[in-house]
């Protein structure tokens, strides 16, 4: 039988009065959150309901937003688009950084390690506009950096208009941030292999696992609470942003890099149709919860070493 | 003696007091309560002058505070917002003054545009370059906006690379082709080419000017209502003989929309078109590598560095330029010039009409917003002042202009008196009245076109049906009758 506190046979009124200093402390962050974070996302889903223009004219539609949106041909092009963007970014996101935390992880020199563990961290504090503005120049067709790099090596004949282009549009503005090695990913990722005990790293050379193999029997299944998390946080991500398609491309030429968020704000900013942007903020809400529910629950990783 | 002496001191006192009073910012504004005026501007070009004047009259007018400020890049979500939530700036720039003013949100100007503007003794609509304010105004002839100064296009062509090839600006469309086909055999870029812009396109201004060029027999017939009854049509000279300002009549929404349905305006349907976009799809052969990609300042950069040849462009880029060929080392610098959009001939189309005309218009429109009377008057009153003739010359010289001034005998830049071959400016019809999300439509099926994924005909269809949808959505108070 178990032993039940004198407290816990308090009502919820009282333990709140208990608490209230608690309380108290923590209703700034609760408000404030409220007001930014829950307020504007609710009101959203109010306003998808709505033909509203932002300002003056707010008729109700029901779920005329929805179907429109389900009949829209630009934004089923465009969720063609995310899926092929999506699926590029997870082995960009999964693969490279791994490769760049396992390397930095082995090396035996505590200060070589340290060095190139900051030379791929650094990138983050450069501001994400400039790496974009960098990217736009080396893409340049005409005195762009990469161009030029492919007539020095005699290769002209692969030089391409990459972002004018719609053969390679969209892969070209996802191809942005090569080699993809540093970032958070690869700091979350070291953060996992660091964790990983001296014992089991001498058990597995014991038996005779080095390499590849330590990677795959041994690295991989401890570190899987990481690629959990980075496939999630890389879905989220990707179905969300559209800021360096809006930069380099505008979702073109024609359609051919148009995604989803893009679409979404051309249609309440351009288009001043608040209520019909705001319903595929929904939908978009819709997919990124239901691909988070099923990673959660179908894929389990190993020793949860987050 | 004595007499005479004190009736001469007295009209030389009252001579003097007209005077200082016509010099100087207005007292009577200053009386009543205090008043805050705001002017944003979304880029910096003027910022150097206008905060300048906004200290001056401050300090001259007791109860009157001016502020100036640059908001970058503000655009219609902001405009909207502030406007519906009261906090708007006094003086702002817009491209909607019409759309607002309808709405009850920004002043109308009628009564203030017919009263004398103290700092010049003129009506103050006499003080601008005519023409240029009722072009812009509601389909009704309400003004809501002044003009603070005018842009052009024109071709700009690098003239070292011309002289070298023994190369003359052509007069004709053909002549045009003769030296883009001269240039690009020679491995330069002829024609510089903003693919990826939008409203300021090389193709939209083309459009625009070539549409006119070919349609101007059936513009009176669209012309139904002919608002503007001291404009009676569109090949009125401008008063002056200014060749900057051809004051013409335009069409507005509902008589666009009737001309599309008569086939004549329908992209799909008028022959005019079929022409129009096979010359868009030639200028097209001449931008080079990449010029889909290209935005403006790309296109600036092909041009400065002398890898494209020429570029059709807004008088803007003459002070960009003039300001980086200063800095360029000597043996990067060249000579450049502008010449006016070539004409066509029956030789190159049969529906041409007339000779082709400018492209350009007002540059910065300022609206005032709805607000106290006395902020209302204090904000016309501070235009006033800042549009005199003295106050616009100041604006010029210590601005960055972007055209030249739209105040009467405001002696513009020097870099803008090349611009004074291009003659006349063409009508605004081309845009048949298509909104934000049709011009997205029109300009990805013209995309597709130019790359040649979708061919003329599907083109112009899918570009007639953006315009049908376009129009649809905005028939809320057309009725289709012209005489209502």
């Amino acid at each position: 039988m178990a032993i039940q506190l004198a407290k816990d046979r308090d009502p919820l009124w009282k333990k709140i009065v208990k608490s209230r200093m608690l309380y108290l402390f923590i209703l700034p962050t609760i408000a404030l959150i409220s007001i930014f974070s829950y307020y504007p996302a609710v009101s959203a889903v109010y306003r998808s309901f709505f033909e509203w223009d932002g300002a003056f004219r707010s008729v109700f539609r029901g779920f005329g937003n929805f179907k429109e949106a389900f009949t829209d041909e630009v934004l089923q092009v465009s969720a063609l688009h995310l899926l092929i963007v999506v699926v590029f970014h997870l082995i960009r996101e999964l693969v490279f950084p791994m490769v760049g935390a396992l390397l930095v992880f082995h090396l035996r020199h505590s200060r070589a390690a340290y060095s190139f563990r900051t030379l791929l961290v650094i990138p983050i504090v450069v501001p994400g506009i400039v790496i974009l503005l960098i990217w736009r120049f080396i893409y340049n067709p005409s005195i762009g950096l990469l161009n030029q790099l492919l007539t020095v090596v005699g290769l002209e004949d692969l030089g391409q208009n990459w972002l004018g282009d719609p053969r390679f549009s969209l892969l070209s503005v996802a191809f942005i941030g090569f080699p993809w090695a540093g970032g958070f990913p690869f700091l979350i990722y070291l953060a996992g292999l660091q964790n990983i005990t001296v014992d089991i790293f001498d058990a597995s050379t014991v038996d005779g696992a080095t390499g590849i193999r330590r990677f795959f029997y041994v690295e991989l299944p401890l570190v899987l609470g990481q690629v959990k998390l980075l496939v999630m946080l890389t879905i989220i991500t990707v179905i969300q942003s559209y800021q360096n398609y809006l930069i380099l491309t505008q979702g073109g030429p024609g359609l051919s890099s148009m995604v989803p968020g893009l679409h979404m704000y051309y249609v309440a900013f351009r288009y001043q149709r608040f209520g019909y942007g705001s319903a595929i903020g929904v939908i978009l809400f819709a997919l990124i919860f239901v691909l988070t529910v099923i990673n959660k629950k179908y894929f389990q990783g190993g020793a949860e070493s987050a | 003696m004595k007499s005479r002496v004190l009736i001469l001191s007295v009209l030389a006192l009252l001579l003097f007091g007209g005077v200082v009073s016509a010099s100087g910012p207005r007292e009577e504004v200053a009386a009543g309560p205090a008043v805050d005026i705001r002017m944003v501007l979304h880029t910096s070009n003027y910022e150097v002058p206008l905060v300048e004047l906004a200290e001056q009259y401050s300090e001259a007018t007791p109860g009157v505070n001016v502020t100036f400020e640059v908001i970058p890049n503000y655009d219609s979500t902001w405009e909207k917002t502030q406007l519906s939530a009261g906090t708007a700036p006094d003086i702002f720039f817009t491209h909607s003054m019409v759309e607002y003013g309808e709405q009850g949100l920004v002043l109308s100007l009628e009564d203030a545009l017919n009263e004398m503007n103290p700092y010049t003794g003129n009506k103050w609509q006499d003080d601008f370059v005519p023409g240029n304010i009722e072009r812009y105004a509601a389909p009704d002839g309400t003004p809501y906006m002044v003009p603070l100064d005018m842009v052009q296009q024109a071709v700009y062509y690098n003239k070292s690379v011309f002289d070298e090839y023994g190369l003359v600006p052509p007069e004709t469309w053909s002549e045009w082709m003769e030296i883009m086909d001269k240039l690009q055999a020679e491995g330069y870029i002829p024609l510089s080419i903003n693919g990826a812009g939008a409203s300021g396109s090389t193709f939209v201004w083309s459009e625009r000017v070539m549409t006119d060029a070919f349609m101007a027999d059936k513009f009176d017939e669209w012309n139904v209502k002919k608002t503007r009854a001291d404009y009676p049509g569109r090949n009125i000279d401008a008063p002056d003989g200014d060749p900057y300002v051809d004051i013409l009549e335009s069409l507005d929404l509902e008589e666009m929309i009737l001309a599309y349905r008569k086939g004549e305006l329908d992209p799909a349907r008028a022959p005019e078109y079929r022409d129009v976009f096979k010359f868009l799809l030639k200028l097209a052969s001449y931008g080079g590598k990449g010029y889909l990609g290209l935005d403006s300042d790309g296109q600036y950069e092909q041009f400065i560095t002398q890898k494209a040849i020429m570029m059709f462009q807004g008088s803007s880029m003459a002070t960009r330029i003039a300001k980086d060929m200063a800095d360029l080392p000597a043996g990067s610098k060249f000579e450049w010039g502008v010449f006016p959009y070539p004409d066509f001939e029956k030789s190159d189309t049969p529906y041409v009409d007339t000779p082709t005309r400018g492209s350009g218009g007002v540059g910065f429109k300022l609206a005032l917003a709805k607000s106290t009377p006395e902020r209302e008057a204090a904000a016309i009153d501070f235009l006033r002042y800042i549009l005199s003739p003295e106050n616009a010359s100041i604006i010029v010289e210590k601005g960055e202009p972007i055209g030249p001034s739209a105040i009467k005998g405001v002696k513009g830049s020097a870099v803008f008196d090349a611009f004074a071959q291009v003659e006349g400016t063409s009508n605004w019809f081309y845009y048949l009245g298509l909104d934000s999300e049709g011009e997205d439509q029109y300009r990805r099926a013209f995309q597709e076109f130019l790359l040649g994924k979708m061919n003329l005909d599907t083109f112009l269809r899918a570009y007639s049906d953006a315009v049908n949808a376009a129009q649809e959505r905005q028939m809320e108070g057309i009725d289709l009758d012209p005489s209502t």
